[in-house]
């Protein structure tokens, strides 16, 4: 990516516009991990199902439902639910407040300036702690499984 | 952000791999089905239909559209493969009294689907005995050439045999992240099938029941990906 911005081929500007809180944002949300974890605490609070505690007896596979399926299923059937909207107002504003960062992209618009470092800055280590701990869902995964079997392939005919 | 917003409907085509069981080549669809071209057949496993209100029966208020939902699901394989016939290879329904709890409409949806073909409902743990009025014909199990569908798997299964109930999940682990899906579990001698039912958990394929079915002999996950499978072998696959 440093790369492509020195070459002129990136816009920073154009990469941090304001335009990317609507639709761009709300089609990510809606499939993130993010936003399935937050359905899942509002399914708790609401009493639809109950928490799971460590070292609890391995439920049943019919004993418990996972609230990522119920999420899917209502998406498609009821996409007003109240859990669904109360997930959603807590993602947006809980976790990721959109109206500060709509507001820091208007602040920092044309002023972004890019530096290309020679090292990790420290800056970056919280968002480094995060690498590998996000699930990730759908394309995303699939290449991930794309990429495993490809390499177990591989290391079977060596 | 105003509220989330309507997820996508199931693809326009099919997608599907290719499993061997017992010498039979069989198309294994994305959405969790099996199809036999030859046969025109098409099987589905622990469909549970019913679990939402089953669930709410016991005061666990699920959203109800779980039969709408795995019905949907059905529909749109049965369209794209037209089958003769097809079987649901047991826990059809979430209980006995499952088939009593239909709406009109998934009723209708139901019948709908069987009209111009075999319907073969197959007894499970959860659904030992035949309903009325929801069409199609009881059977404990159903042999067909060298494939014997039932619902229970086999200790050791036997060559050509193809069940159900253990819901098999797989988990790979690349780039430190680790994937979860749905798979069929095939050895090339037997198969089980992934749960289609829209509220269905699963069971790790590293959990000693596949192992009792499979017995010292190797098997594969192949896993149910957007528009292929993955295969890999049940021992390079995570535990829970």
């Amino acid at each position: 990516m440093a790369f492509a911005v020195e070459r002129g081929e990136l816009s920073l500007d154009r990469l941090f516009d304001q335009d990317m809180l609507g639709d761009d944002l709300e089609a990510w949300l809606a499939e993130s991990a993010l936003m399935k974890r937050t359905f899942r605490n509002c399914a708790i609070i609401a009493g639809l199902i109950e928490r799971r505690y460590p070292g609890e007896e391995k439920s049943r596979r019919q004993m418990t439902i996972s609230t990522d399926l119920v999420y899917d299923v209502l998406r498609k059937h009821q996409p007003d639910h109240l859990l669904l909207r109360a997930a959603y107002a807590d993602a947006a504003s809980g976790l990721l407040d959109v109206r500060r960062v709509s507001e820091m992209l208007a602040r920092v618009k044309g002023h972004i300036t890019h530096n290309p470092l020679d090292h990790v800055s420290p800056l970056a280590v919280p968002v480094m702690l995060e690498i590998g701990r996000e699930m990730v869902y759908g394309e995303a995964s699939d290449a991930l499984l794309a990429e495993a079997e490809a390499e177990l392939i591989k290391e079977a005919m060596s | 952000m105003s509220q989330p917003s309507r997820a996508p409907s199931v693809p326009a085509t099919a997608a599907h791999g290719r499993v061997t069981v017992a010498g039979i080549a069989l198309a294994a669809d994305c959405l969790g089905a099996l199809y036999w071209p030859a046969e025109g057949l098409l099987v589905v496993s622990d469909l549970h239909l019913e679990k939402g209100s089953s669930f709410a029966r016991r005061g666990q208020l699920l959203p109800p559209y779980d039969t709408t939902e795995t019905l949907a699901r059905l529909a749109h394989l049965i369209a794209h493969y037209a089958p003769r016939t097809v079987i649901a290879l047991g826990d059809n329904f979430h209980d006995g009294d499952g088939p009593g709890r239909l709406s009109p409409h998934g009723r209708a949806s139901l019948i709908a689907l069987q009209r111009g073909r075999d319907w073969i409902w197959i007894a499970g743990n959860h659904d030992p005995d035949p309903a009325g009025g929801i069409g199609g014909s009881f059977a404990a199990s159903l042999s067909i050439g060298p494939l014997t569908f039932r619902h229970l798997p086999s200790r050791d299964a036997p060559d050509g045999e193809i069940a159900g109930h253990l819901h098999p999940v797989a988990r790979v682990a690349q780039r430190g992240r680790a994937v979860s899906r749905r798979c069929f579990a095939c050895d090339g001698k037997a198969l089980v099938m992934p749960a289609f039912g829209a509220y269905t958990g699963g069971l790790n394929i590293r959990d000693r029941a596949f192992a009792a079915v499979f017995g010292a002999r190797k098997f594969s996950a192949h896993m149910l990906g957007e528009d292929r499978l993955y295969a890999f072998t049940a021992s390079r696959c995570l535990p829970d």
